[in-house]
């Protein structure tokens, strides 16, 4: 190694030594914990495969996988379409463009949990002002939360409320990445505004709509906060996702065994949903 | 390839790390007052003291602690509370490494499991050599697992009602409903629309109504109240060693009818409703189905309010009850000198317990309970001890009665009361669900 690769392993090293730690060990730790049986408390006891078989044959773990893959369904095409036309937007020449562009990312700013308690608000049965607004124009009031047909659909407006504005600000780098000269060149060729899009602005923006879409997938097949503050899982199990089972087994059932292969189980769904998405959307250069 | 398969490898553990962090840093831990540790022969000695209070309580919690810490030299208690459910998770944790709390809160239906996990010290509760006369019945019964007591009692709460003297005097009402009959009436006159039109009359329209007779949250505390009402028909279907149970259909149906009637039938509830005690204070409803832990809320809130018993809609009087525990965790590390502190200081508090009333929660002690007396809105509840029911501290309660999905309590309480199915098969599914938990022992 010479002196430049040796400083740079210098550098890495911190980094290196609290991943091993705090990320790396635990999650070893954790993969091996998902073939065992153990309340914390006592002693670990090997139980080979049984956590899996019962991951198979656990009607809970299907609801909770249901509801996740729902879940995604409901929140991957409007934070990718919503954004990038969000982005478009306030790519152009506007008056008040920045203040915009800054009151997009406050939601994505604000905790999750924060973000909860103000829709839970919002979303009241009786006296939410979604509700007031749909009463004054003579719609009757929508359970938002309380219906078991509703409930996930409002915990996703939620979600891509909040993330949307990251997402623009992401496709608005890409945007201003991309030369203007193009956009001159197709207008000398007399392509339309539309044409421009769908040539340029939107091959260009690929890589950009790659990444959204995994950390989307990433977001969307975790997500806990917001569903633990706004439902809790409910109503019944309509809103029960991978995690809030996950959490539920291993943090108040104490069942860090089963706990641990939920988590499992969780990570090769997210692998293979990223895999079929980087196939799809295979990048060349 | 190779290197492709090592950073698959690698994102998977971080994937996983990332999960498990995300769900355990739930929970908003709080520090009571930190002190000096037992570094020489002349401090004192140190010990710690968790609970699970997070509202107003945590502060007369705190109030009492720091009390205690300025009253005498030798003990310095260092108190710690968060949310119950990542409390007993970092229990559990601390315990397994070596260094349990000296003391634990907790609910009786929680003893069942922990004393199975061989947590809880029983003996230091001998060495405390408390009289059962000095408590409760309630409050002392619900320190046993299987003949053993495992707990000092703290304090009781259970299910009562709240009212709106303001509304009630308009409405032209001057008692609290006593009976299910009354209750409904009661509910009735106080449900208006903006047409000023009440549920029982022609032209109703209940998408805008102003105000509601009741209130009552729509979460776990709404199998709370079937159990009472269970229990106001006769017979405890739920007992600490049950492995099969066996539930009367129709008393549990006829539980849920009557829950469910007053939001569908009667309109008297608001569906769904989200927050009741807000509804309350803000007079969009004129009364409330809640515990006395609201106290302290309602006595801030300028409401001119008074409480009841939670009515008999059955045979018999019956109201869904809880109550607070102090543990001593099991610490084979602790010296006779930190044990006998930790003694000393569950003494000091209990006997204490009139200022613990402020909190909004009924001392377990017969002399605290007597000071609890005195304060406003105690009364009530306090009429309700002889006929409040506990859930038993069963091994697996936790997962039996768990307040979050997947529960088979929250999803019989929200079938009912949000989704209005037919209270029968809410009945055999909470049976089918409770049993299956029960043989996966």
């Amino acid at each position: 190694m010479n002196k430049q690769g040796k400083i740079a392993a210098l550098f890495l090293l911190p980094y290196l030594l609290i991943f091993t730690i705090f990320r790396f060990g635990p999650s070893m730790a954790g993969l091996f914990v998902g073939f065992m049986e153990w309340n914390i408390v006592g002693d670990a006891a090997f139980a080979g495969l049984d956590n899996f078989e019962k991951l198979f044959r656990d009607p809970m773990f299907y609801t909770s996988l249901k509801n996740t893959m729902l879940f995604l369904l409901m929140v991957l095409p409007p934070l990718v379409v919503f954004s990038l036309l969000l982005a478009v937007l306030l790519n152009q020449k506007l008056r008040y463009r920045n203040a915009v562009r800054t009151v997009s990312i406050i939601p994505y700013v604000l905790i999750p949990a924060v973000v909860g308690i103000i829709w839970n608000w919002l979303y009241d049965n009786n006296f939410g002002i979604l509700n007031y607004y749909l009463k004054m124009i003579g719609i009757a009031p929508i359970e938002w939360l309380t219906n078991d047909k509703y409930a996930l659909f409002s915990v996703a407006i939620v979600t891509v409320w909040s993330y949307m504005g990251y997402n623009m600000i992401l496709y608005l780098a890409g945007l201003q990445d991309i030369s203007k000269d193009l956009y001159e060149a197709s207008t000398i060729d007399g392509a339309n505004k539309f044409q421009t899009f769908m040539k340029i602005t939107l091959p260009l923006l690929k890589p950009i709509t790659s990444m959204i879409i995994t950390l989307t997938l990433i977001n969307a097949i975790q997500i806990f906060d917001q569903i633990f503050v706004m439902t809790n899982g409910g109503p019944g199990t309509a809103t029960l996702t991978l995690v809030q089972y996950l959490y539920g087994t291993a943090f108040q059932n104490y069942n860090l065994g089963y706990g641990s292969t939920l988590g499992i189980a969780i990570v090769v769904i997210l692998i293979v949903l990223v895999q079929i998405q980087s196939r799809l959307f295979k990048l060349d250069n | 390839m190779k290197f492709k398969r090592v950073s698959a490898v690698l994102a998977s553990a971080a994937l996983i790390t990332t999960l498990f962090t995300a769900c355990a840093s739930n929970g908003n831990e709080q520090q009571g007052s930190a002190g000096g540790t037992a570094s020489n022969s002349n401090a004192p000695i140190k010990i710690d003291y968790w609970g699970g209070w997070t509202g107003p309580d945590l502060e007369t919690m705190k109030g009492l602690v720091d009390k205690f810490n300025a009253e005498q030299s030798g003990i310095h208690v260092e108190f710690t509370s968060m949310q119950w459910t990542p409390l007993f998770a970092k229990f559990l944790t601390e315990m397994k490494g070596g260094e349990p709390p000296d003391v634990l809160a907790m609910h009786p239906f929680e003893i069942g499991q922990f004393s199975e996990m061989g947590v809880l010290d029983n003996k230091q509760i001998e060495a405390a050599k408390l009289n059962k006369s000095d408590y409760s019945e309630f409050a002392w019964g619900g320190t046993f697992y299987k003949d053993t007591q495992y707990a000092v009692p703290l304090d009781v709460h259970m299910h009562g009602l709240y009212y709106n003297k303001a509304l009630f005097e308009k409405a032209g009402l001057t008692a609290a409903p006593q009976t299910g009959e009354e209750l409904i009436e009661m509910a009735q006159k106080l449900t208006v629309d903006s047409n000023g039109k009440h549920p029982n009359e022609s032209g109703f329209d209940e998408n805008n109504i102003v105000q509601y007779g009741l209130g009552f949250n729509m979460n776990h505390h709404i199998f709370y109240q079937a159990y009472a009402l269970i229990n106001q028909q006769g017979g405890n279907p739920f007992n600490e060693s049950m492995n099969k149970l066996e539930l009367d259909e129709e008393k549990t149906a006829k539980a849920f009818g009557f829950l469910q009637d007053l939001v569908f039938k009667y309109k008297v509830v608001p569906k769904g409703e989200k927050s009741p005690v807000d509804d309350f204070t803000t007079s969009k409803v004129a009364m409330i189905f809640d515990g006395p832990w609201q106290m302290p809320k309602l006595e801030t809130s300028g409401l001119q309010w008074g409480s009841a018993p939670y009515p008999q809609v059955f045979d018999k009087k019956a109201a869904w009850g809880a109550a607070e525990v102090l543990t001593f965790p099991v610490n084979k590390k602790g010296s006779a000198e930190e044990k006998e502190a930790a003694i000393a200081f569950v003494k000091w508090l209990d006997g204490n317990s009139a200022d613990w009333a402020k909190s909004g929660q009924l001392p377990s002690n017969n002399a605290g309970m007597e000071s609890a007396k005195g304060l406003e809105g105690r009364e009530a509840f306090i009429a309700s001890l002889d006929n409040a029911v506990l859930l038993p501290a069963h091994p697996q309660s936790a997962q039996l009665f768990s307040s979050t999905a997947p529960s088979p309590i929250l999803t019989a309480a929200q079938d009912a009361i949000l989704n209005n199915k037919d209270p029968h098969e809410i009945a055999k599914q909470l049976m089918k669900d409770m049993n299956a938990i029960l043989a996966d022992q």
